[in-house]
């Protein structure tokens, strides 16, 4: 479903991915593992069209997407929740949601799409009216899901969902992506939560300064030392 | 009785102020760049209807959709030909850079504008000049009545689309953060471009709303930038009850000091406001909410 090939980005002078590759295949729960500043945000923000690759390609669905226009390639289904939610601050969950379908196909599905999202949070639908601005770490994340939920994702990108919420939400959190999974939305998480990521996705890569170092599946990934000394060394 | 006339011209006024202050309000809140050539566009729009009035015979009413339609395409190619590629090219020096533009291009307005139509001061006489009604003991100009009712149904208007319509709706999630608008399917420059159409479309309207009853010149264009700007610090950037609360504010104090005191002392004391409030309350004495660290 999703390719990238020898990706390599810069900020201005500074190489912040130097050849990443991953795969995303259809229906799967993918993890991009990382430390601080490894290049996870860089990469799907690259893959989301906000940054622009020096070298490298983006497939999706097999369509070559490299020089997308963000807004484009989002009304294909590739949806992102961003690293530190970046709802509207100044605008209700309500609306959140309703910029969230903004486009024509998210906006004919809009009635059963808030129902899904009412459904799998109802602490949603209690707070529809409140501004983002004031929600708790634990309810802004399950409105970026929710935004993103109303979109109609095909590959849904997660960036840290777990970033500062306490376990128990974390483990809700992480449940529900598993949920919005079993529906048919492929997902590619970017977690630095090892153990619970790991629980619930198929296949993971981990990378380190911009470039790939391991890859493999759930399990072979849990039981490898050289990760498991990569996060603990950081 | 004084002060109650003087009440009722500054409603009359504070209308009009009010979608002259969404002509910038617009522009800076979604795009965070503010239109220094706020006030020139509206003297633009001023001799465009006035034209209109008095070669074509027009009604200054009709005359607004004339105004609205060409400073908004104006406004519309300007953001996507101009102002977006100083954004981009710019970083984070975008702001400082687009004010200078815009600075720049108010100046050669002022000049065509000087250039064409010489630097007498003109005035349109329309069916509307001269009339007023009398209410009660009080008397309203009738084109000054007319006016301030277009203008706060515009500003109506323009705030049931920012709130209620999908376009306005969008336009202003992407004032809050343009990335992530990107990330949910909307065009972000254009958007740029609707909320410039948008904000250069009400100065055309206020043109039209001026031109029965105020004398042009191509020199008055920076007073009313000044003042567009202090309504928008006064009610809160990017706000639209705000604008025309200060706009009402705005023409009250004009006109309740004006004819208390004296028009340069209300003068002064506007300009005096405007510097109390960036100092207290920067974010505008109508916000409810509090100014963040
Ligand atoms: N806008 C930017 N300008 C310059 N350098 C940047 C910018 N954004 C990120 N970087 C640098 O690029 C590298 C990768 O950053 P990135 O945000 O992708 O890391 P990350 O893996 O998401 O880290 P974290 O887990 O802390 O979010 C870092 O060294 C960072 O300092
Ligand atoms: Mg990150």
């Amino acid at each position: 479903m999703l390719k990238l090939n020898n990706l390599h980005v810069n900020y201005g002078s500074f190489e912040a991915l130097n050849g990443v590759s991953l795969e995303v295949n259809k229906g799967e729960i993918v993890v991009l593992l990382g430390s601080n500043g490894a290049g996870k945000t860089t990469t799907i923000n690259t893959i989301s069209g906000l940054l622009k690759p020096k070298k490298g390609s983006i497939i999706f669905n097999g369509q070559d997407i490299t020089s997308m226009p963000a807004y484009k390639r989002a009304r294909l289904g590739l949806v992102q929740v961003p690293e530190g939610r970046k709802l509207f601050p100044e605008m209700s969950v309500y609306e959140n949601l309703l910029v969230g379908s903004y486009v024509k196909v998210a906006r004919t599905k809009r009635k059963e799409n808030l129902e899904l999202c009412f459904e799998i949070f109802p602490k949603m639908y209690e707070r529809r009216n409140q501004l983002t601005g004031s929600l708790s770490g634990g309810e802004r994340q399950m409105c970026a899901v929710c935004r993103a939920l109303m979109q109609c994702p095909v590959l849904l990108m997660l960036d840290e969902p777990s970033l500062g919420l306490a376990p128990i939400i974390v483990y809700s959190v992480f449940e529900s992506i598993q949920r919005i999974n079993k529906m048919g939305v492929t997902v590619l998480l970017v977690e630095q939560n090892v153990h619970e990521s790991l629980r619930i996705a198929d296949r993971g890569y981990v990378i380190e300064t911009g470039q790939n170092v391991i890859s493999g599946t759930a399990s072979e990934l849990r039981g490898n030392e050289e990760l498991q000394r990569a996060y603990l060394g950081i | 009785m004084l002060v109650l006339q003087a009440i009722l011209d500054g409603i009359l006024l504070g209308g009009v102020y009010s979608t002259l202050a969404l002509g910038l309000s617009i522009a800076y809140g979604v795009m965070h760049i503010i239109n220094w050539s706020t006030g020139q566009t509206l003297v633009a729009g001023l001799y465009i209807a006035y034209i209109l009035v008095t070669k074509h015979n027009m009604d200054p009413y009709v005359t607004i959709l004339f105004t609205f339609t060409i400073l908004g395409a104006f406004g519309f190619l300007m953001q996507k030909t101009m102002i977006n590629r100083i954004i981009e090219r710019s970083g984070y020096r975008a702001g400082p850079n687009v004010l200078l533009f815009t600075a720049g291009y108010g100046y050669v307005v002022t000049s065509i504008l000087e250039m064409i139509f010489g630097t007498l001061s003109v005035s349109a006489t329309t069916r509307y000049t001269g009339k007023s009604l009398a209410i009660g003991p009080l008397y309203a100009p009738v084109p000054k009545l007319i006016s301030c009712i277009i203008a706060v149904v515009a500003t109506a208007i323009v705030y049931f689309f920012m709130h209620k319509s999908e376009l306005g709706r969008a336009i202003r999630a992407t004032s809050q953060d343009r990335n992530t608008t990107r990330l949910m399917g909307i065009n972000s420059k254009l958007m740029y471009c609707i909320g410039f159409a948008i904000s250069f479309a009400l100065l055309g309207l206020t043109a039209s709303l001026l031109v029965p009853y105020y004398p042009i010149t191509p020199y008055i264009g920076t007073s009313f930038s000044f003042k567009a700007l202090i309504i928008v610090v006064i009610g809160g950037v990017g706000n639209v009850k705000g604008a025309i609360y200060g706009g009402m504010f705005i023409g009250l104090v004009e006109k309740i000091l004006g004819s208390l005191v004296s028009d340069s002392f209300a003068q002064v004391m506007v300009f005096c406001l405007f510097i109390i409030v960036l100092l207290v309350k920067p974010e505008g004495l109508m916000s409810k909410r509090t100014s963040k660290a």
